[in-house]
């Protein structure tokens, strides 16, 4: 891991499952930068929360000297233009920087959307939405990532978009193995699958990703309380 | 030396369009427009963009790009020597773009559920219309505290992915059954409007709000005689 970056006033107000909130430790871990993790419980507000992010009193929230950002696709630019030297994210080109940018819309649009919508009602038509969605991003690990270099958008390590991508790493087999979602085979997506072993596998997401044994009693949990929506409500 | 082909494809009462259309000539940079029909999209459009097969895409030098805020971004990075739109220190880049962002996650999207929506759904969405736009009204007050833009005294990010959002407004009012509250209760927000039209760029491409209002009661009556 790199050298830690001692930039004092760094706060993370996380919440461990969110995989927007996963999102963010990662960026942060990838990039050595010290901070304050500070979990919030969503059922009762801090008022540090609701100041740092009076719109949308959602985690994750980054505090950096003071000052609060929120929306995690935001925050890991921030990070990144704030700590540009160690694990850079975003590529230098513009198109493929556009490229990063219309995939992560895309996931939010589409994957993020149709696995939300899976939570609620089990269906079997949202499974086969969400496959076909991995299907296109598939396409574009194939269009983007040169699996020479690496099993990453970004090769050998990971980028932008990886970093993005990353909470699905531990999130679909969770709702595989509670839920009963099918995700896609091996052979549908070999470059996905082999990202997100890669994932998996990597010094700073296993710190910033919770372990699947985890995200499996945390979902079973809310299934038995009804509460379908925590994740939609808990943050962007 | 080789000039730039810029193309953008789009269909005129698009605010996603207006974006971009804004960007580019805030920026002076020339481009070849082309406007698609909706229920008879050109090749050219399903080849740009496969996923959506949606307007705008701004087609650079042959190459795709999809999405209205993306394109705006890298509008920003290929042409950076006039009108920069994202500020160059990294807190206010990430305020221009979060407001830019809660144009789409709330002030469309309310704005979409008015068109769609019925009942008890459509009043809810009406106050989130409100709601969004009041939020505007007191984030220029905080961000840009007596200036008329996001962006200070010219427009920046947040302002061109916002500004389209005039020109619906009527539109927005009609299907919604609603009249907006006016400058003495947003009196940021009208002074951020009427600072928006009076830009030379703006004027260029902004299609007429009373044509825009017919076309989006255009789209709510088929909402209506769906139901």
């Amino acid at each position: 891991m790199a050298m830690a970056c001692h930039d004092q006033d760094v706060t993370l107000l996380s919440f461990w499952p969110s995989p927007f909130s996963m999102r963010v430790k990662l960026a942060l871990l990838l990039k050595g930068i010290e901070h304050e993790d500070l979990p919030q419980d969503l059922g009762n507000k801090s008022k540090l929360l609701l100041e740092s992010n009076p719109v949308h009193k959602k985690v994750p929230v980054l505090i950096h000297k003071g000052k609060p950002i929120a929306e995690s696709a935001i925050i890991v630019h921030y990070i990144d233009e704030v700590w540009p030297g160690t694990s850079p994210l975003l590529p230098q080109d513009a198109f493929l920087r556009a490229q990063h940018r219309f995939w992560t819309d895309f996931f939010e649009k589409k994957i993020s959307d149709s696995l939300d919508r899976f939570i609620r009602s089990n269906g079997a038509a949202v499974n086969e939405e969400f496959i076909q969605d991995c299907l296109l991003l598939e396409g574009a690990l194939a269009e983007l990532g040169d699996e020479e270099e690496g099993p990453f958008f970004g090769g050998a390590s990971m980028s932008f978009l990886d970093v993005m991508l990353a909470p699905s790493a531990v999130w679909i087999p969770a709702l595989e193995q509670v839920m009963g979602l099918k995700p896609t085979s091996q052979e549908q997506c070999p470059r996905l699958h082999k990202l997100f072993g890669a994932v998996t596998e990597h010094p700073s997401a296993k710190v910033a990703l919770p372990q699947i044994e985890k995200l499996k009693e945390f979902t079973q949990a809310r299934l038995v309380s009804d509460h379908h929506v925590w994740i939609a409500k808990a943050s962007p | 030396m080789s000039k730039d082909s810029v193309k953008l494809l789009n269909f005129w009462p698009s605010m996603f369009g207006l974006r971009v259309r804004y960007a580019l000539d805030l920026k002076g940079v020339s481009y070849d427009y082309q406007e698609e029909s909706l229920s008879n999209k050109s090749k050219e459009l399903l080849e740009a963009n496969p996923i959506y097969t949606k307007i705008p895409v701004l087609i650079h030098n042959g190459k795709p790009i999809c999405e209205s805020l993306v394109i705006i971004d890298y509008i920003d990075s290929v042409w950076p020597g006039s009108h920069k739109l994202l500020p160059e220190d990294p807190y206010e880049k990430a305020v221009a773009r979060f407001w830019a962002d809660f144009g789409d996650r709330k002030l469309f999207d309310a704005g979409s559920r008015l068109r769609r929506a019925m009942g008890e759904e459509h009043k809810k969405a009406g106050e989130d219309f409100k709601w969004a736009l009041m939020k505007i009204d007191e984030a220029l007050g905080t961000i840009a505290p007596g200036k008329p833009f996001f962006g200070g005294d010219a427009m920046n990010f947040a302002d061109v992915a916002l500004a389209p959002f005039i020109c619906w407004f009527k539109g927005y009012q009609k299907v919604g059954g609603f009249v907006l509250p006016g400058p003495e209760e947003w009196p940021n927000l009208y002074k951020w409007v009427d600072a928006v039209n009076s830009v030379d760029a703006i004027k260029k491409s902004t299609p007429s709000p009373d044509k825009v209002a017919e076309f989006a009661e255009v789209l709510r009556k088929r909402v209506l005689g769906a139901a």
